[in-house]
């Protein structure tokens, strides 16, 4: 049986705003059930990167293809099977933490593995702010809300942008489970972090995607 | 705040008026020399003042013309009695309209303003608040009789013109009056700033709208008017051609108590709230305003609804019902968005059910302006409506923890407010016929609007390019109207309506439902690329 064919494909791909490189050639494959920790010093491309595979973004030269797609076009055709977490969650601020999670059960209905949203709670250690608003969470409860949440929707591809923003070391290891469960449920997983733990944790199940430091402006 | 204040001695207090010379010494002295580095006129305020005087002068009695002709098409009834009921009620719902903005300028930081700087001063208990704020309270009171007196004159103008081009006095009094009762929003106003008196305020508001209301639902039910007025107007504002009904007595009661009222908002302004005023909160309204308003001036029109702060939301206990939540989970979701905001549904109903009715009143041998107000009416009920549908298209990837496409999750956010509108609509058509296409038709071109609007919340950078015009750079007109491009449209196509007539019939049906099948695609178009 053939290996099943890239979720990612990056060939050689840039990005430049007016005459600033963000981001420098660029390859990387990603396939089911595999990781890439996206890597480098603040400036490197990281979050460029995520977005150009998000298909929020065009490269300046190169190609990027997801799910067999120009990226840009999967971004509207494949939206169902790639999670994204750049840039904050896609919230409501009337519904608590616990009903955004029901409510993501209930919309993906019979396509939801589970677990259940008070198993998904726990393993976030997010079950004392179950109630709350999004708007009433801490800075630190709302990052760890936003990554429970985004890998609670069903999803082939998962893009995460630095989830370990604002966590504090225990909170770092709840957030380095949560990744580790994604990838054991068959996903792939690309993840810019300065985290060196998560940087390990996601090579050892996959690749390391080094970026380089910015060049003099 | 003031028992924070009442810990320092009162000797060890700065003088607040010396500090604030030295302060406002400062910034001219900086000013000079920023202006003489950047070899610009250190004279650019006074001449910013020369352009506000100007500015006033050229366009204020073309205001008030304008006033007063929309005073002049106001629809009153013809009876003497009646025509006074209509006034008083038309006064109580626009003194009712002013304390709603006044309690949404205390969310805002205003009407008091005071500075991050003084907020800290006066919390630190070295200056005392009523020292930081009185004369900012003397100013408002002033600002708001003089913007009382212009709109009464202009209404009396337009309402009884010749009443007042043959007796001055009457205009006289009217502005006398109206500058007294002006004084009772902004006294809502800044009573909503304080923590202790905000229900107090919430009441007063409530009690004018609901006076207001009741009394034009009795006008138009032809209940007796003399049931629920409480004084009379024909004495100053007269009637075509009908006499006074009241006595000099109740004249002279009724003056009396506007100054009364008037005395004591005053009182309240001055001299009892700036002692209670909430400073911080205050200070982080106004810091607030000032980065929405940054936020417009760079085409953001999200910022807008951060200027009234975090929204408390009630009903937490109710969940998302259970059943509907497993057939329409995003009808499920805007549901239970409603049930945690009661006060802004009920109010929501009661502007959209007043919008409707209107609408089908204009539609019916009505005056344009009737149809207008009311299509207006119903466009800001929606706004609510559609809450769940703006929360959506405010996500930083709207939809992004959904299933289907965006146009999917549109049309689910879409049901609640179509629904709650058809019920207003109906509501509103029940008992007749005439008028109810025009309504369906307003209904209809608001929820497409609403999501239209919700689809962009950034203005497109094109607007900004200058516009050379014979007045100068008229880009950021562009761009205001970019902002108000939904009360534009509404309101533009309830006027079309009215000026078709009910016998336009089909055409014009057509016409409209398709602008707003092409409204609601390009709505969908957008939340698919964001």
């Amino acid at each position: 049986m053939p290996p099943p064919g890239p979720l990612v494909e990056v060939r050689a791909a840039t990005r430049t705003h007016g005459t600033v490189q963000v981001l420098g050639p660029t390859t990387l494959t990603l396939r089911p059930g595999e990781a890439a920790a996206v890597v480098g010093p603040n400036g490197a491309g990281k979050s460029t990167l995520l977005r150009l595979v998000a298909g929020k973004d065009e490269p300046t030269s190169g190609d990027v293809r997801v799910l067999g797609l120009p990226a840009g076009q999967a971004r509207l055709r494949r939206r169902e099977d790639v999670a994204v977490l750049l840039g904050g969650l896609s919230a409501y601020p009337d519904l608590t933490v616990a009903e955004h999670l029901r409510l993501v059960a209930s919309a993906w209905a019979g396509r939801h593995p589970g677990p259940g949203v008070d198993a998904a709670l726990a393993a976030a250690e997010l079950e004392r702010v179950r109630d709350q608003l999004p708007g009433e969470l801490s800075s630190g409860e709302g990052q760890m809300f936003a990554l429970v949440t985004t890998l609670y929707r069903p999803a082939r591809l998962v893009l995460l942008d630095e989830p370990e923003q604002r966590l504090d070391a225990r909170w770092r290891a709840v957030a380095r489970r949560l990744v580790a469960g994604a990838l054991d449920a068959g996903r792939a997983l690309l993840v810019a972090t300065h985290d060196p733990d998560l940087r390990a944790d996601l090579a050892l199940r996959g690749q390391e995607v080094e970026l380089a430091a910015p060049g003099p402006r | 705040m003031s028992a924070l204040a009442g810990h320092v001695d009162d000797g060890a207090r700065v003088p607040y008026r010396r500090w604030r010379r030295w302060v406002g010494s400062l910034r001219r002295r900086a000013l000079v020399v920023r202006a003489a580095e950047s070899g610009g006129d250190p004279h650019d305020r006074v001449y910013l003042g020369y352009g506000v005087v100007l500015l006033a002068l050229v366009y204020g009695p073309i205001l008030w013309s304008a006033l007063a002709q929309a005073a002049a098409a106001l629809p009153l009834p013809a009876g003497a009695e009646e025509r006074s009921a209509a006034l008083v009620a038309g006064a109580a719902l626009a003194l009712g309209v002013a304390c709603l903005a006044g309690l949404a300028a205390a969310r805002a930081g205003g009407p008091l303003w005071t500075s991050p700087e003084e907020s800290a001063f006066a919390l630190s208990g070295q200056f005392r608040p009523r020292d930081v704020l009185r004369r900012r309270a003397v100013l408002l009171v002033v600002g708001a009789g003089a913007l009382g007196a212009f709109v009464a004159t202009a209404a009396t103008q337009g309402i009884a013109p010749e009443q007042a081009g043959d007796a001055p006095a009457v205009l006289l009094a009217g502005a006398v009056g109206a500058a007294a009762l002006a004084q009772v929003p902004l006294a809502v106003g800044v009573a909503a700033q304080t923590s202790r008196r905000r229900g107090a305020a919430r009441g007063v508001t409530a009690l004018l709208l609901a006076v207001g209301l009741l009394e034009l639902l009795a006008l138009a039910t032809d209940a007796g008017a003399q049931a629920v007025v409480l004084a009379c107007a024909e004495p100053v504002l007269g009637g075509p051609g009908g006499s006074c009904t009241l006595s000099v007595p109740v004249m002279v009661g009724a003056a009396l108590l506007a100054a009364l009222v008037g005395a004591a908002s005053v009182g309240l302004v001055v001299r009892v709230l700036p002692d209670e005023l909430d400073v911080d909160r205050a200070a982080a309204g106004q810091a607030r305003t000032v980065t929405a308003g940054r936020g417009l001036v760079g085409g953001e029109s999200g910022a807008l609804a951060d200027v009234l702060g975090p929204r408390a939301y009630g009903g937490r206990r109710a969940g998302l019902p259970r059943r509907l939540l497993r057939r329409a989970p995003l009808v499920a979701r805007d549901l239970l968005g409603l049930r945690r905001r009661p006060a802004a549904l009920a109010a929501s109903l009661a502007a959209g059910l007043a919008g409707a009715l209107l609408v089908r009143a204009g539609a019916e041998d009505g005056p344009a302006l009737v149809t207008v107000a009311g299509a207006a009416a119903l466009y800001g009920a929606a706004r609510t409506w559609a809450d769940g549908l703006h929360a959506f298209a405010a996500q930083p990837q709207p939809g992004a923890l959904l299933p289907g496409s965006a146009g999917r999750a549109v049309a689910g956010h879409a049901v609640v407010p179509a629904a709650l509108a058809l019920v207003v609509a109906g509501a509103a058509a029940a008992g007749g016929a005439g008028g109810a296409l025009a309504v369906l038709l307003v209904v209809v071109t608001v929820l497409a609007v609403r999501a239209w609007v919700a689809g962009a919340t950034a203005a497109p950078p094109g607007l900004f390019t200058p516009m050379a015009t014979p007045n100068g750079d008229m880009a950021m007109l562009v761009v205001g109207a970019w902002y108000l491009r939904g009360w534009l449209v509404v309101l533009a196509v309830a006027w079309l309506l009215h000026r078709a007539g009910p016998g336009a019939g089909p055409a014009v049906a057509m016409s409209t439902l398709a602008l707003a099948a092409a409204l609601a695609a390009a709505a969908v178009r957008r939340f698919a690329r964001a």
